[in-house]
C-alpha cells in the first residue's frame, strides 16, 4: 500500500452507516490497516454499548485514551464525560471546575443547554486532533439517524450561539469536518442500508457537513457457481440444499441492483468486504479484514 | 395465530417496538399493525426512527406528522368490520410548534416564543430532545380516542434506552430546585429584572461564564423563566405519559435477530424494562434461517456432479449447517435467558424484500 493511500488523505475519518451494517467492525478494520503502515492512530467510539474494545478482548474503552496495540490507541467519546473534559480543559483547574461544576445549579443549566453533549463529543474529537500524538482519528459514528443531526450541531451553534467560547469551539469544530475530516458510509447490498447510505451521501455533501470518503459494502456473499444450480435441479433429496442455494443467490443478484442506487463513482471506487461467520471476535480477525481492506486501498 | 400477538394486540392500546438496527423491526411494527387492523381494530403505526423506512413497507410515497391511512383494499384480504390502518411518521419540529399552542396562553405568546432563539435551536430536530418528541406525540394521538391500538416503532436500543427515560427526565428537570431558585430571582427582580448575572459576579458565575459565554446562561435563564407555564404544561403531559409508561394497557414487544450481539441486547433489554417495572410482552426473533434436512454427503456426490460442484454444493452445505446451529444456540439462549420462554417468537429470514402490503402479509403469518 503506497503512502498516499486513500484513508491518509484525511486526519479524521468519521465512520458510519445504518445500524447491523457492521460499522464498528469496519471502523475497527480501518484503524488496523492504518496502524500497520505505522501510523499512529486513535480509534473513538461513540456509543458506550457498543464497545469496540470488546472485539479485541479488552476492557471496554473510556474517557482516558489507552493503548489496545503498537500504535493503536482507543478512547470513548461519551457525552457527560466529555461536558467535564470540556469543563477542566476550559477551567484548568481541577478546584476552580469542582466549584463550578459540583453547583447543582450550574448542571442545571449545562443540562438546559440544547445539544451540548453532543456537541461536546466534537469537542474532544477536536482536542484530540489538535494533539500530535496521532496521525490519524477514526471515530465509529452513531448510526444513520442520529449521525446528521449530531454533525450538524457545530452548524446550529455556530448560528445560535451569542460570542463566546462556545461559538468559537463551534467555529473550530466546523473547520475540522469541512477541511480534515472524512465520512465513511459502511453498507451492505440491502434495500434499506444503501438506502441510508445514499440519503447520508446525499447530506454530507449538500449540507457541507464534512468532506465525503470511502463506500464500504460490507458482507457480500461469494456468488456460487453458476452451473450448481441447474446441476442440483431436480435431484431427489437435495430439494432444501437446491432451496437454499437459490435463495442466496436470489437475495446476493438483487443486492447487487440495490447497488446501483448509490452515485457511480462511490459504487466504482467501493470497498467490498466478503460476509464472514460469526464469532469476529480477536486481533487476527480484524487484520485479516485489514488486509481485505487494504488490498483494495 | 400466535395466541401471544392475538392476545397483545386485542387487548392493549399501545405497544411499543423496540431492537437495534437491520433486524426488521420497522417491518414488523407494520406487520403488527397490519394484523390488527385486520382483526378489526383502528390502528395507528407511528415510527420516530429520522430514516424513512416504514415508507417503503407500507407503499406510501411519503408520511409525516399527518396519519395517513394506508389502503387495504389492494392487498385482497377484507379487513373485520371497523378495521383500518394507519400511519404516521414523527415530525419533531411540528411537534414541538403543537405542544407549544396547546400550552401557551395566546397568539403573541406563541410568537415570542417562536422567536426566541433558543426555541428555534431546541425545536430543530437535534438529538436529545427526539424522544421526549415521541412520547408526547404518542400522548396526543392517544388522547384523540382516533385509535383502538398504537404500534410504535421506536430508534435502534441505545436511543430506545433514552425513550423510556425521557419522560421522566423531563419532570426530574423541570422540578429541580434550581428551577425554583430561578423563578424567585426573577418575580423578586421583577418583570423585566430577571439579570443572571446579578448573581453571576460570584467567583462560581464567573467560571461559568468564561466555560459557556455568558450571553448564553443569560439567555437560558430567560427563556427557562419566560416560558415556565409553558413548561408546566409540559411536565404536565411528561408525568401523564410516565403513567401511561407503566399502566398495563402499554406494552414493549422486542425485536431481534439470532445473533450473539442482537440477543445479549434483546436480553439486555428486556431486563431493564423489567427493573423499571415495565411489561416486555415478548420477544420477536427474525431472520432466522431454515436449517437444512440431515442427507449424507453420498447423497450429494450421488447427485453426479463434477469434483468441483460437489465440492461448493459441500462447502455450501456445511456453512449454512453452521449458521442455523449458530441460530439455534441463540434461540436457545434467549428462550432459557427470558423471563418465559414462551415469551421468544421466531420468523424466517424472507426469501424476497417487503415493497408491499401483501409482503408484509406474508411476514405476518410467519408470526401468527
Amino acid at each position: 500500500m503506497s503512502i498516499d493511500s486513500r484513508i491518509f488523505d484525511a486526519r479524521v475519518r468519521i465512520v458510519t452507516g445504518k445500524g447491523g451494517t457492521g460499522k464498528s467492525t469496519v471502523a475497527l478494520a480501518l484503524a488496523m490497516v492504518a496502524q500497520q503502515a505505522g501510523k499512529r492512530v486513535l480509534l473513538c467510539e461513540t456509543n458506550p454499548s457498543e464497545s469496540l474494545a470488546r472485539f479485541l478482548g479488552e476492557a471496554p474503552l473510556t474517557g482516558e485514551p489507552r493503548r489496545l496495540a503498537d500504535n493503536l490507541w482507543g478512547v470513548a467519546l461519551i457525552p457527560d464525560d466529555a461536558i467535564r473534559e470540556y469543563a477542566l480543559m476550559t477551567l484548568k483547574f481541577k478546584a476552580l471546575y469542582n466549584a463550578v461544576f459540583e453547583n447543582r445549579i450550574v448542571r442545571y443549566f449545562l443540562r438546559a443547554v440544547p445539544s451540548l453533549g453532543e456537541f461536546v463529543m466534537l469537542g474532544k474529537l477536536w482536542f484530540h486532533e489538535q494533539e500530535d500524538r496521532y496521525d490519524i482519528i477514526i471515530v465509529d459514528a452513531p448510526a444513520t439517524g442520529h449521525f446528521i443531526s449530531w454533525l450538524r450541531v457545530p452548524h446550529v451553534f455556530t448560528e445560535m450561539m451569542p460570542a463566546g467560547p462556545l461559538k468559537k469551539s463551534a467555529g473550530d469544530m466546523l473547520q475540522m469536518l469541512q477541511q480534515r475530516t472524512k465520512v465513511d458510509i459502511v453498507t451492505l447490498a440491502e434495500e434499506m442500508p444503501v438506502n441510508e447510505a445514499v440519503e447520508i451521501d446525499h447530506a454530507v455533501e449538500h449540507m457541507r457537513l464534512a468532506q465525503r470518503g470511502l463506500i464500504v459494502v460490507n458482507k457480500l456473499f461469494e456468488p456460487v457457481p453458476p452451473e450448481l444450480i441447474p446441476a442440483l435441479t431436480g435431484k431427489p433429496g437435495l430439494e432444501a440444499l437446491l432451496d437454499t442455494i437459490t435463495t442466496r443467490e436470489h437475495w446476493r443478484t438483487l443486492g447487487e441492483r440495490y447497488l446501483l442506487r448509490l452515485p457511480a463513482d462511490d459504487l466504482a471506487s467501493a470497498i467490498r468486504l466478503m460476509r464472514r461467520e460469526p464469532p469476529l471476535l480477536g486481533a487476527a480477525v480484524f487484520s485479516a479484514i485489514a488486509r481485505e481492506i487494504e488490498a483494495q486501498l | 395465530m400466535s395466541e401471544l400477538l392475538e392476545k397483545i394486540l386485542a387487548e392493549k392500546k399501545v405497544v411499543v417496538v423496540c431492537g437495534s438496527g437491520g433486524v426488521g423491526k420497522t417491518t414488523t411494527s407494520a406487520a403488527l399493525g397490519l394484523y390488527a387492523a385486520l382483526a378489526g381494530k383502528r390502528v395507528l403505526v407511528l415510527t420516530i426512527d429520522p430514516a424513512r423506512r416504514l415508507a417503503n413497507a407500507l407503499g406510501l410515497e411519503e408520511f409525516g406528522n399527518l396519519a395517513r391511512e394506508v389502503q387495504l383494499q389492494t392487498l385482497g384480504v377484507t379487513p373485520k368490520p371497523g378495521g383500518s390502518l394507519s400511519a404516521m411518521m414523527l415530525d419533531m419540529k411540528q411537534t414541538f410548534d403543537d405542544m407549544v399552542a396547546d400550552y401557551s396562553s395566546g397568539v403573541e405568546e406563541q410568537r415570542r416564543i417562536r422567536e426566541n432563539r433558543l426555541y428555534k435551536s431546541m425545536s430543530q430536530a437535534l438529538a436529545g430532545i427526539q424522544e421526549y418528541m415521541a412520547v408526547a406525540k404518542l400522548y396526543t394521538v392517544l388522547e384523540t380516542g382516533a385509535y383502538d391500538l398504537i404500534v410504535l416503532d421506536t430508534p435502534p436500543t441505545s436511543h430506545a434506552l433514552d425513550f423510556l427515560d425521557a419522560p421522566q427526565r423531563f419532570v426530574s428537570f423541570l422540578d429541580h430546585d434550581a428551577l425554583q431558585w430561578l423563578l424567585k430571582s426573577t418575580s423578586a427582580a421583577g418583570k423585566m429584572g430577571f439579570r443572571l448575572l446579578d448573581i453571576g459576579s460570584s467567583y462560581m458565575m464567573k467560571a461559568l461564564g468564561k466555560l459557556a459565554g455568558v450571553d448564553i446562561l443569560r439567555e437560558i435563564g430567560e427563556f427557562v423563566a419566560g416560558f415556565y407555564p409553558l413548561f408546566l404544561g409540559f411536565k404536565d403531559r411528561a408525568e401523564k405519559i410516565s403513567q401511561l409508561m407503566l399502566s398495563p394497557e402499554l406494552g414493549f414487544i422486542i425485536v431481534c435477530a439470532p445473533t450473539q450481539p442482537q440477543v445479549d441486547e434483546a436480553l439486555f433489554f428486556q431486563r431493564k424494562l423489567q427493573r423499571e417495572g415495565l411489561r416486555a410482552l415478548a420477544v420477536i426473533c427474525n431472520r432466522v434461517h431454515h436449517p437444512l434436512p440431515d442427507f449424507s454427503d453420498a447423497e450429494i456426490a450421488a447427485a453426479t456432479l463434477t469434483p468441483e460442484l460437489t465440492h461448493a454444493a459441500l462447502e455450501l452445505a456445511a456453512e449454512h449447517r453452521r449458521l442455523t446451529d449458530s441460530e439455534k444456540v441463540q434461540l436457545e439462549r434467549l428462550r432459557k435467558d427470558i423471563a418465559s420462554a414462551s415469551q421468544v417468537l421466531s420468523a424466517f429470514e424472507l426469501t424476497e424484500d417487503i415493497h408491499s402490503l401483501s409482503g408484509l402479509f406474508r411476514l405476518g403469518e410467519q408470526l401468527f
